[in-house]
């Protein structure tokens, strides 16, 4: 009877706790078994106990006991449970595997409604997938796997970043540990100083007796007294300045820092913009148009002639550079430059220029449109 | 002598006592186009005169003082490099080269001064040197001021094969940075005619930057002869080395080829110590020019091939030689050496050849291998002191015949 009530809840235990002292697979009870352990597997969750485990799946893969479990679970799979209800040790293995791949922090976020908006997502995946319905599930199944697949190198680095951050914090909190110790030691031992110092009062005040000293035995008593004083504030005094500037940089932690965008992601950037070979520079002119050919007599000879043609003099070169120099100053307004204004503002409206033939216009740098 | 009210502040008026009209004429033109203005003789407008010279002066004088000058990087016969550094901004560093007087030119400035002059500032480039300001000290002494470049040249990344190692990825970043540098000035119309690994230098962030304008020029007008004794005789393309006297930018595509094989081999890959075994060896390693592969070139005043007759090396030669490039990358080099020029790539095919685009990618450049600053701020103080167009004597102990600028620039 009870067997059937476990199994009621295969798919999603809801309300399957942990079983305390009798197996609900081989009934054995913890009376005759004191060591007895109950395992789970997170396949499907159905607890039994370590005996039953070993019996069943020893040999190999085998299905779960549960009479409606059809879940084939392997001896690999199986654990202690963390929490006595194993509905809670479900959830927390599910959050911990969505965690796992929507690992992204604040950082990697536009603004601040972004993020938000991220996190509620990832909850309402996390909730389909903790208690929906068969088909919600199989949804958000889905959609993690698919995210998982699509963002592989992101998970990958937010899960390298977190580990750093992981073992700064963890690095940090021992340092700080570790001065404090070594705090606490030197306070120990400055008190045990003051201590000494203290105990060797009365033989000092002896000695100075036995030495037949000015003044009465009052006045030496006193007089060592004070000076006794003055040590014991001498060495307090001393050793507190040296724990604060010894321990003080190690100690101090600020919070609330916003982490510093890490150096390899924008490394890895830059390394993965394509090459681009010219520089990102373009040198053709906007201005106007090299044609191939240009008709000119003077220019023939320079084109046959062998000793331009043969060294490979370029009459193409020239012409490239004649209409350059014939178009150079246009587009060029002095006041803008005084201006400050970008160079590419002459040059827009030097294309304008060449673009509509009139280049004799008032070029101003107000309206752009006065050349169409 | 009138004063000027724009120079009442000038620092030292015993200065101006001593001052030429051809010192201001050298200052004026430093700062404008380079073209030699004539000294003007004293006349009846001598104040105008004096107040035009005195604003040069001034000028001159306030561009000086933005910098300060620092130690002697490098000494050599034609120029002194020191580094410098900027007044305001002390962490600033430059080089300063200051160009020796020039005992053939006393009438005026050494035309590779003019010529760095004249094109680095009309260059702004990331890949090349960037000619901050111009200046002239006493005695007439010219001083470019440079963008400081500490970490050398690729020349001593490609000599030191004990220690720098580099591969494919980096060949083509550099030869990328090169390839963009020669590409900017063909683009605007300038011949460099001396590019070599050693002035190729690398600033302190890995960028390679061409350097030495000083045999530079701009493309010439039909039927206006040019020099063919430029450009470094390993890296001379064979219409030089024939005596052309119209050519065109295809003669840097060349050298950029030679650099590329240098790259790749590690050693010059055609080392010629005169220009007639420079033509030998390119019969050999490239192929004999002939009438075939480049119609015309019997015509060319100074053709002279051995025999016998290498016909043009084939894709299975380079291969051998350069493989490790890939097979784009030698169909890029081959491009780059066709004997006849009209044939050969120009710069701006070159970037569009697929070659770059093909695994592996150029390495980024402060991944790239370098040396350390120590090392690289001598060889800039050598690189930027040496006469252009001159093999370096240490690689071969023979120096280069001595260059004639007497001819047409």
């Amino acid at each position: 009877m009870s067997r059937k009530a476990v199994t009621s809840t295969v798919t999603q235990p809801s309300n399957a706790t942990l079983p305390s002292d009798i197996c609900p697979v081989c009934k054995r009870v913890r009376y005759l078994n004191t060591d007895m352990r109950f395992l789970i597997n997170p396949e499907c969750y159905h607890a039994m106990c370590s005996q039953c485990v070993d019996n069943i799946f020893k040999s190999g893969p085998a299905q779960c006991p549960y009479v409606s479990c059809s879940k084939t679970l392997r001896l690999r799979g199986f654990r202690e449970a963390w929490f006595g209800d194993l509905s809670v040790e479900r959830e927390v293995d599910i959050r911990k595997r969505v965690q796992a791949v929507f690992n992204n922090t604040q950082d990697d976020f536009e603004t601040l409604r972004d993020y938000n908006n991220y996190l509620q997502d990832v909850e309402d995946l996390t909730f389909a997938l903790v208690s929906g319905t068969d088909e919600e599930r199989r949804k958000a199944e889905a959609q993690l796997v698919a995210y998982e697949e699509k963002n592989k190198a992101d998970i990958d680095r937010n899960r390298k970043k977190g580990r750093e951050v992981e073992a700064a914090r963890k690095r940090r909190e021992a340092e700080a540990e570790a001065a404090s110790e070594a705090r606490r030691l030197e306070e120990l031992r400055e008190e045990e100083e003051a201590r000494k110092e203290e105990a060797t009062l009365n033989r000092e005040v002896m000695e100075a007796l036995a030495r037949g000293e000015a003044g009465t035995a009052a006045q030496i008593q006193d007089r060592i007294l004070a000076q006794k004083r003055k040590r014991i504030a001498q060495i307090n005094g001393q050793t507190f300045p040296s724990a604060l500037d010894g321990g003080s940089s190690s100690m101090l932690s600020i919070r609330g820092l916003k982490a510093k965008r890490t150096g390899p992601t924008e490394d890895e950037e830059d390394r993965n913009k394509p090459y681009d070979p010219f520089g990102a520079t373009d040198l053709d002119s906007t201005r106007y148009r090299i044609h191939d050919k240009y008709e000119n007599t003077w220019l023939d000879p320079a084109r046959t002639r062998d000793d331009h043609r043969v060294p490979g003099y370029s009459v193409q070169e020239y012409v490239t550079r004649a209409m350059f120099e014939a178009f150079a100053g246009l587009g060029v307004v002095i006041d803008d430059e005084k201006d400050g204004a970008q160079k590419a503002v002459a040059t827009a409206g030097a294309k304008h220029a060449a673009q509509s033939n009139k280049t004799t216009g008032i070029i101003s740098k107000a309206s752009d449109d006065i050349f169409g | 002598m009138a004063v000027s009210p724009l120079v009442d502040g000038l620092p030292n008026p015993a200065a101006r006592a001593v001052s030429s009209p051809l010192k201001n004429a050298a200052s004026a033109q430093a700062s404008s186009n380079g073209t030699p203005v004539p000294a003007v003789a004293p006349n009846a407008a001598a104040a105008v005169q004096s107040a035009a010279l005195d604003l040069s002066e001034q000028m001159n004088e306030d561009e000086k003082r933005k910098y300060i000058k620092g130690k002697k990087l490098g000494e050599g016969t034609y120029a002194n490099v020191y580094l410098g550094q900027v007044r305001n901004d002390p962490s600033q560093l430059v080089a300063i080269k200051k160009i020796k007087i020039n005992k053939e030119y006393t009438e005026g400035m050494s035309p590779d001064a003019v010529r760095e002059i004249k094109h680095l500032q009309e260059l702004d480039h990331p890949n090349i040197i960037k000619l901050h300001t111009v200046f002239s000290s006493k005695d007439q002494n010219l001083n470019l001021v440079l963008e400081y470049l500490p970490l050398g040249d690729l020349e001593m990344l490609i000599k030191d094969t004990a220690t720098v190692h580099y591969g494919v990825a980096d060949t083509k970043a550099w030869m990328g940075m090169l390839t963009r540098a020669v590409w900017f000035c063909h683009e605007n119309f300038v011949l460099h005619r001396d590019i070599k690994p050693n002035n190729l230098l690398i600033a302190a962030d890995g960028e390679v930057k061409l350097a030495d304008f000083g045999l530079a020029r701009s493309f010439s007008d039909p039927y206006r002869p040019m020099t063919s004794n430029v450009i470094t005789r390993w890296y001379r393309p064979p219409e030089l080395l024939f005596g052309a006297r119209h050519y065109s930018a295809a003669v840097d595509v060349w050298s950029v080829g030679l650099v590329f094989a240098e790259l790749v081999m590690r050693a010059p890959y055609l080392a010629g110590n005169t220009e007639l075994e420079q033509i030998e060896l390119i019969c050999k390693g490239v192929g004999t020019p002939t009438e075939e592969n480049w119609p015309g070139v019997t015509t060319l005043p100074e053709y002279t091939v051995g025999s016998p007759v290498t016909p043009v090396l084939g894709k299975d030669h380079y291969g051998a030689l350069f493989g490790t490039v890939g097979n784009e990358g030698v169909d890029l080099l081959m491009k780059t050496l066709i004997l006849d020029p009209r044939k050969r790539i120009t710069a701006r095919d070159m970037l569009k050849h697929p070659w770059w685009h093909k695994d592996p990618k150029p390495t980024r450049k402060k991944d790239l291998p370098r040396k350390s600053e120590a090392e690289g701020k001598d060889k800039v103080g050598d690189d930027l002191k040496r006469r252009p167009g001159v093999v370096d004597e240490d690689r071969t102990n023979k120096v280069a015949r001595k260059l004639d600028f007497g001819g047409p620039l």
